[in-house]
């Protein structure tokens, strides 16, 4: 009896649980990864003028998990970069830079992803390194412009309060600073991350594991039901991502 | 004791503070008073380094201001301003131990002095401490403002415009609250504000500035009665000057203790404007006194009211 209503509301509280997008969304994306190894028929039925309805060079699994690893890291990069380089050109030493690290990041920003992969390829060599440095290289500027904006556009009572009271710099940055910006600052985290789960795709063309990788062989191989497979799970990946993003956002 | 010696302060070719010198007794409060861009507010922040002179020193209590770090001397001088600037992701306690926590006082003696503060400012520990300022009106705000400048024990506590956006009702009541404070704690206390009337009910000191400079200082006193130059006599009240006079004047000054009248006394110690306020609403041209400090009693005339006002006071 008891263990049927502790069951009842476990029960509940998942409901309650999925109810979220951001848990929805990423029971979606799950499901899918699980079940399309199994869903040869229902392309089969889709495109019967295929040989091989079904992408099967690598599991979906190992291509989540690599493409996710390449953006993880790249993220990581550029989230320690970019916060740094934004603080550094926001404080009295770096304000020189500010300028400079302005147009930069913004070169890599229109410079196109292909272009950084085909320069990345000479100097490190084919695989997951180059599109890792072609992340960075684009997800940089949301995440310097962000941190940037986020710590010029501070109300000035708590900044004039924090110095007047007796906080050193780092203390004002650290307990005033930082908190305050860090809405937007986790904004420019969020752009620069959903953008580089859509790039990473791009990562495929020079041989990186990717949930691009069906997409590129698809287009190339001229197999719709491929490049259907690696756009779903892709943007399942990205709309996911964003919607934890929005829960990120919530908590602070 | 306060002792700015010939500051000085430039930006470009503009003088904002000009060999400005002036003293400040320990326990007293002191005004800055004058126009915008007088300098208040740079003398101000000269005095904890927020702003370094080009010129000139600034002792506290006989040591030189520029001889300690600023982060560490400013911990030890509550700074008070207009905008107040809660940190506004924290609660009111957090903000009130900051400077506590940065002197790295032990948790239960900062739990302490944040109920005591906020007893002392006039909010009820209990439903304060948990609030986010957002949650407090203007006043209250500034209140914990003043709290939060007092957390260390400051000796010196320095004001810009305090209570210079709050309606006046709040500011009334904001205004007691720091005569109150400044009794009960004896705190020297800086303050600048360009509303006369707040300077004449705080002060026992005011520092007229005009131009980077220090036009006169003295008791509020003093200065309606001896303005040392047209700006100061327009500043402290023009055709007002006569009536602010007489809030700074007590009655003891006037009254003739070798007669006495019947009647309810006034307090000798009350200004001249509540016992005119007094013969206005009564029609009497003479007031009995009694000086309860002598123990004695006298007699207030009409025409002493007037009889020594103005320069010759």
């Amino acid at each position: 009896m008891m263990a049927r209503i502790y069951a009842a509301r476990t029960v509940r509280d998942v409901v309650e649980m999925a109810k979220r997008p951001a848990v929805l969304v990423s029971l979606i994306f799950v499901g899918v990864l699980a079940l399309l190894p199994h869903s040869t028929p229902i392309f089969r039925w889709l495109f019967p003028e295929l040989p091989r309805p079904l992408y099967t060079r690598a599991t979906f699994l190992d291509l989540a998990v690599s493409h996710a690893a390449l953006v993880g890291m790249a993220s990581l990069v550029v989230i320690i970069l970019g916060i740094g380089i934004g603080i550094f050109v926001t404080r009295p030493i770096g304000r020189d830079f500010a300028g400079p690290v302005d147009t930069l990041a913004a070169i890599g920003q229109t410079f196109p992803p292909t272009a950084v992969l085909a320069l990345a390829v000479p100097a490190v060599g084919y695989g997951g390194a180059p599109t890792v440095i072609a992340l960075i290289a684009y997800g940089l500027l949301p995440v310097i412009g962000a941190t940037i904006a986020g710590l010029t556009t501070l109300p000035k009572a708590p900044i004039d309060a924090a110095d007047g009271i007796g906080l050193s710099p780092q203390g004002r940055l650290l307990r005033v600073e930082l908190p305050l910006a860090a809405p937007v600052i986790l904004s420019g985290v969020r752009t620069s991350v959903i953008l580089n789960i859509g790039t990473a795709a791009i990562g495929s063309t020079v041989g990186a594991l990717t949930l691009g990788s069906p997409i590129i062989e698809g287009l190339s191989g001229s197999n719709p039901a491929y490049v259907i497979q690696g756009a779903l799970l892709v943007g399942l990946f990205a709309v996911a991502t964003d919607l934890w993003f929005d829960e990120l956002e919530q908590v602070l | 004791m306060i002792v700015l010696d010939r500051l000085t302060k430039r930006y470009g070719n503009a003088v904002s503070v000009d060999q400005l010198s002036l003293t400040v007794p320990t326990g007293s409060i002191c005004a800055l008073v004058g126009a915008s861009g007088g300098g208040k507010t740079t003398t101000l922040r000269l005095i904890n380094r927020l702003i370094e002179p080009d010129e000139g020193r600034v002792l506290i209590d006989g040591t030189d201001a520029a001889s300690l770090a600023p982060v560490a001397l400013r911990r030890h001088i509550g700074y008070v301003i207009q905008s107040v600037g809660l940190f506004p992701h924290w609660n009111v306690a957090r903000n009130i131990a900051t400077v506590p926590n940065l002197l790295g006082w032990k948790r239960d003696r900062i739990e302490r002095r944040i109920d005591e503060l906020l007893d002392l400012v006039g909010l009820d520990p209990a439903s304060y401490r948990d609030r986010r300022p957002h949650e407090l009106s203007g006043g209250q705000q500034q209140r914990v403002g003043v709290a939060r400048a007092l957390a260390a024990d400051p000796d010196l506590l320095l004001m810009d415009e305090p209570f210079g956006a709050l309606d006046p009702v709040t500011r009334d009541g904001l205004q007691l609250a720091l005569l109150d404070i400044q009794a009960r704690t004896g705190k020297t206390i800086v303050i600048v504000t360009h509303d006369i009337d707040e300077a004449i009910r705080l002060a026992s000191l005011i520092a007229v500035l005009d131009g980077g400079r220090l036009i006169q200082h003295g008791s509020p006193h003093d200065l309606l009665a001896r303005p040392a130059n047209a700006f100061v006599e327009a500043f402290v009240g023009g055709p007002q000057r006569g009536l602010r006079l007489l809030q700074v004047t007590r009655v003891r000054e006037r009254t003739d203790f070798g007669e006495s009248i019947g009647g309810t006394p006034i307090d000798a110690d009350v200004t001249l404007d509540i016992a005119l306020e007094r013969m206005v609403t009564t029609g009497a041209h003479r007031l009995p006194v009694y000086d309860r400090a002598a123990d004695r009693y006298g007699t207030l005339a009409l025409a002493d009211i007037a009889l020594r006002n103005g320069r010759q006071a």
